[in-house]
């Protein structure tokens, strides 16, 4: 299996954080929030889109607002796949990183030169 | 909070944009956006929310296409990879295209510089596009007799005075050729002109010091130009000081001003001012010319309509005095007396009538040169798509490569168009190039200033960008629809394009390049022929080793000691002083017989003289006497010249009597002889009616004409010198020779004829390297048959005829075309000259011979060496 992109990672996770309520405007503003990037819509939904046809999200037409002029809002979820990509990739991450803190980084740095 | 209203939505482009760029289904994303705007609108209020929503969407498209158009541009990346792959491989055509464009381009480039050049005089003006001049117009008999710049004197001020729509009007004219002086200074000035203090109203001089209210109000005041102030002035202030002019009157600086630019159809270095007009001047004098400047909302109708009205007004009750005729009945015999207004803008290259400041321009030389200059770029396009279409048999396989990959005919049109965008985008780069190191060479040649400095003229850009595009697209397009239609499974068997019908498209284009060649090189041919016919035109005077002295008002008091000083050098033979030479103005009078009525009046044009006029110039005396001083000093006696008599129609002319109109009809005026036509101006104009008059004892004219002995000219000239200077001191001696000075009234016919020389070579050049690109392919694909042609027998020259044979017809169709073409334009051409040379069929044919014979040569090359290449070679593999 494939490894994530870091960006593929972001969007996932803020979909899994958003629940019932993932689609593109709420999913640019945790993107926003979480990162120290300004998150526009046109960034999120060629990863979304990508994400879908790999099989990690699914996607359906949802409820509709005044504020949306009448259109409905199309909710991600994340599907089975999705899911285990995430465990992995926390996994994954967790042994790189596991005997290395960041005082540990700067030593070595120090050593090296 | 919560709105009651309709909630607010963005702009209808704005949702356009959304549904075209982000692929929208079920509006989601659309919704999406919406919900965006309306929180920005609960945020910041409807207006900002607008601007803040668009910067929003700006943002977002770059992120989106980024991401989605990766494989568009790595496509496109791979696109410009095998078209700089595809040029480079067959180096030599790449090269003949891109040159052969950048050339054809490069000539366009400049042709367009030139016409901006030639359109924008006179725009230097704040209110250029309300300032008209006045134009004087008479008709009589239906003929016209008088069309001028020069206007009576009173009507400016009659203009100005009546006509609430006329914000300004003034009188401005060229005033004579005063010697100034300043302390040590002296110099015999030509550019001298005067003025209305309202001049400044009308024009936008740039005053660099001096007030525009005051500077031509008091009668001794004269305004100088920059150059010319630092001509006297050197780094005084120039304000205040004195100028004396002609030892007569003593002139103050009251300002001084830019010089005027060169895009000016008039140029002064001194403004003088102007007495007031006399009221009781009459209307029927032309001393001045008359400017004016309408208010905003006036248009050019109504200028003409008040000065319709001026002229039944005013100059009406003139006319019927003179002619003895009430104004009704003059005007119903056929006569008619106009002021039409020129708009100032359109001087330069439309006007063309009587007392220019300045030669002017022509519009139909811009005309010419425009199609020309056209005729190279599509030339040049022809070669493009010529030798693209031939090439592109050769790249059949290549195409049925791709498309087996599975490149959609889109992308094939996409891949052969970005190539001919990259080298149109090349070739104008090259053609900037070229234009930039040409246009010194061009401007010495034509004697322009042109200038391309993409910086500055900023106008440029755009056209420069959308023509290298459309230059692109016009040759990439019907070589890409060609490939495009290619048949992927016919390429891949080994077919090889019989390409009849592509072969058809190529030979017209081939033809009309020859076509168009033809067509220079006739044009030429003819320019040149015509200045060569003007210049060896039988003149009726020797204009040999004939030299002018200029600026002989410089030294009158003493002109006639230095008339007999010079009789005395050895290698003058004899000097005449004469109020006009050949090349300059000559001035015109109405005259009547004596005794006769108004059907006998005739504008002659008038030279006067001392007596040697004749015998200086050679002018051959038919009938009479010339002037002698056994007869003293005969004012009023009149030498005619032939065609005076014819127009008069006198049977016996000497003796008869005739008399100048304007002093009154008594005076009497005898004619003692009778001349020979003869040229004094260019072969644009047919001799006119003229009269030779003697000076008066105190009367003397500009210039003095010597006939030169031609041995040692330069020796006799330097002794000229030499006594020139005992009498005008440090003042230059200025001298020119007549047949120079005769060249040079054809200077704007040798500057077409130097054009279309240069343009001649080019478009053949540039058909020549189509051809020789285009022998090269057909011969190419033509070598199997030679091959078996040559086992059969067929002999060297044989082949090379068979092969040059097609070329013949091309040249021959392409003639047939431009003959008529180049007769008919060339006819109107020449019939701007009174006397012109006649259109031989040797033009015509040499100039299909010659494009011929080039042709010829140019694809000979190709031709031996598939004629005579070993017949094994080709056929090896069959």
């Amino acid at each position: 299996m494939s490894m994530l992109s870091r960006t593929d990672e972001m969007i996932l996770l803020a979909v899994w954080r958003l629940e019932d309520n993932a689609y593109g405007v709420t999913i640019a503003e945790m993107l926003t929030q979480t990162s120290e990037k300004k998150w526009v819509l046109g960034a999120v939904y060629v990863p979304l889109e990508r994400l879908e046809k790999k099989g990690y999200l699914s996607s359906c037409l949802g409820k509709s607002t005044k504020k949306r002029g009448g259109r409905s809002k199309r909710l991600y979820k994340l599907t089975k796949d999705g899911l285990d990509i995430l465990i992995k990739t926390k996994t994954q991450e967790q042994s790189i990183w596991a005997d290395i803190s960041i005082s540990s980084l700067e030593k070595g740095y120090d050593t090296k030169n | 909070m919560t709105q009651k209203t309709k909630e607010p939505q963005p702009s209808w482009l704005c949702k356009w944009l959304v549904k075209r760029i982000f692929r929208d289904e079920g509006e989601a994303k659309l919704g999406d956006f919406m919900e965006i705007y309306s929180t920005f609108t609960e945020e910041k209020g409807r207006f900002q929310a607008k601007v803040q929503f668009w910067g929003y969407l700006i943002r977002s498209i770059p992120d989106y296409l980024k991401d989605k158009s990766y494989i568009g541009g790595t496509m496109f990346k791979n696109y410009i990879k095998n078209a700089l792959r595809n040029i480079k491989r067959h180096r030599g055509y790449s090269f003949i295209n891109i040159f052969g464009t950048a050339v054809g381009i490069a000539c366009s480039i400049i042709v367009l510089l030139y016409v901006f050049d030639e359109l924008s005089y006179d725009k230097y003006h704040k209110n250029a596009d309300r300032i008209y001049r006045v134009r004087v117009r008479y008709t009589l008999d239906g003929e016209i007799s008088t069309d001028t710049t020069y206007s009576p004197e009173l009507l400016a001020s009659t203009l100005q005075n009546e006509f609430p729509e006329i914000e300004a009007a003034a009188r401005f004219t060229n005033y004579g050729f005063p010697v100034f002086r300043y302390r040590d200074k002296v110099f015999s000035e030509e550019k001298v002109f005067r003025a209305d203090n309202s001049i400044f109203d009308i024009f936008s001089f740039e005053f660099i010091s001096g007030d525009p209210e005051k500077a031509l109000i008091d009668p001794h005041s004269i305004v100088l130009t920059q150059s010319s102030a630092k001509k006297y002035f050197g780094k005084e202030n120039p304000i205040g000081k004195v100028i004396n002019a002609d030892k007569r009157r003593d002139l103050t600086v009251t300002a001084v001003i830019k010089d005027i630019p060169r895009k000016s159809h008039f140029h002064f270095d001194f403004l003088i001012f102007l007495p007031k007009a006399d009221p009781q001047a009459n209307w029927l004098n032309l001393p001045n010319r008359t400017y004016v400047l309408l208010k905003k909302n006036a248009t050019m109708q109504d200028l003409a309509g008040k000065l319709e009205l001026t002229v039944s007004k005013y100059l009406a009750p003139f006319i019927e005095k003179s002619d003895n005729m009430p104004w009704d009945q003059w005007t119903a015999s056929g006569n008619k007396a106009e002021y039409l207004p020129q708009a100032l803008t359109r001087i330069h290259l439309h006007s063309n009538i009587g007392g220019e400041f300045e030669s002017n321009g022509n519009i139909t030389s811009i005309y010419f040169i425009s199609l020309i200059g056209m005729a190279l770029l599509i030339i040049a396009c022809i070669n493009y798509i010529n030798l693209e279409t031939a090439r592109a048999s050769k790249r059949f396989r290549e195409i049925g490569m791709r498309k087996t990959l599975g490149a959609k005919p889109s992308q094939i049109a996409f891949c052969v168009l970005t190539e001919s965008m990259l080298m149109s985008f090349f070739s104008f780069t090259f053609a900037l190039v070229l234009v930039k190191t040409l246009l010194p060479v061009f401007n010495n040649l034509f004697g322009k200033s042109l200038v391309l400095s993409l910086s500055d003229q900023v106008a440029l850009l755009p056209v420069i960008f959308a023509s290298m595009f459309f230059i692109g697209l016009v040759t990439g397009l019907y070589p890409s629809i060609a490939l495009m239609k290619v048949k992927t499974s016919r390429v891949l068997k080994g077919f090889k394009s019989s390409g009849k019908n592509r072969s058809y498209l190529r030979n017209v284009l081939v033809v009309f390049q020859f076509a168009a060649s033809i067509f220079i090189i006739i044009a030429t041919w003819i320019v040149l022929s015509q200045i060569k016919y003007s210049l060896n035109m039988k003149l009726g005077f020797n204009k040999d080793q004939l030299m002018v002295i200029h600026k002989v008002d410089d030294i009158a008091q003493s002109r006639k000691t230095f008339k007999q000083n010079l009789l005395t050098l050895p290698g003058v033979l004899e000097v005449t002083n004469s109020s006009t030479v050949p090349g300059k103005g000559i001035s015109k009078s109405y005259h009547r017989l004596y005794g006769g009525d108004i059907n006998s009046n005739l504008l002659l044009s008038q030279i006067y003289a001392d007596y040697d006029l004749l015998n200086t110039y050679q002018i051959n005396l038919l009938e009479g006497r010339d002037f002698s001083k056994d007869f003293g000093r005969e004012m009023d006696a009149v030498i005619l010249n032939q065609t005076a008599v014819k127009v008069w129609s006198l049977d016996d002319p000497v003796g008869k009597h005739i008399t100048p109109i304007g002093s009154g009809l008594d005076r009497k005026l005898k004619v003692i002889g009778v001349v020979e036509d003869f040229h004094f101006n260019s072969a644009h104009e047919s001799v006119q009616p003229l009269k030779i008059g003697l000076f008066s004892e105190n009367g003397y004219g500009r210039y003095l004409t010597v006939r030169v002995n031609p041995q040692n000219i330069q020796n006799t000239i330097k002794k000229m010198e030499k006594q020139w200077q005992v009498f005008a001191g440090k003042q230059a001696f200025e001298y020119s020779f007549v047949d120079t000075q005769f060249e040079a009234l054809y200077n704007s016919e040798k500057e077409l004829g130097r054009l279309f020389s240069v343009f001649a070579i080019l478009a053949v050049f540039i058909a020549c390297l189509g051809l020789l690109g285009l022998a090269t392919f057909s011969i190419s694909q033509r070598t199997k048959e030679i091959g078996i042609r040559k086992i059969l027998g067929a002999s060297v020259p044989g082949l090379s005829v068979l092969l040059l044979k097609e070329l013949l017809r091309w040249v021959l169709i392409a003639a047939c075309i431009a003959w008529p073409l180049a007769y008919l334009i060339m006819k109107k051409w020449l019939s701007g000259f009174a006397y012109r040379t006649s259109m031989t069929m040797w033009t015509f044919l040499g100039s299909a011979v010659v494009v011929l014979i080039i042709a010829v040569i140019t694809a000979s090359y190709q031709t031996i060496k598939a004629a005579t290449a070993n017949p094994v070679d080709s056929l090896r593999y069959e």
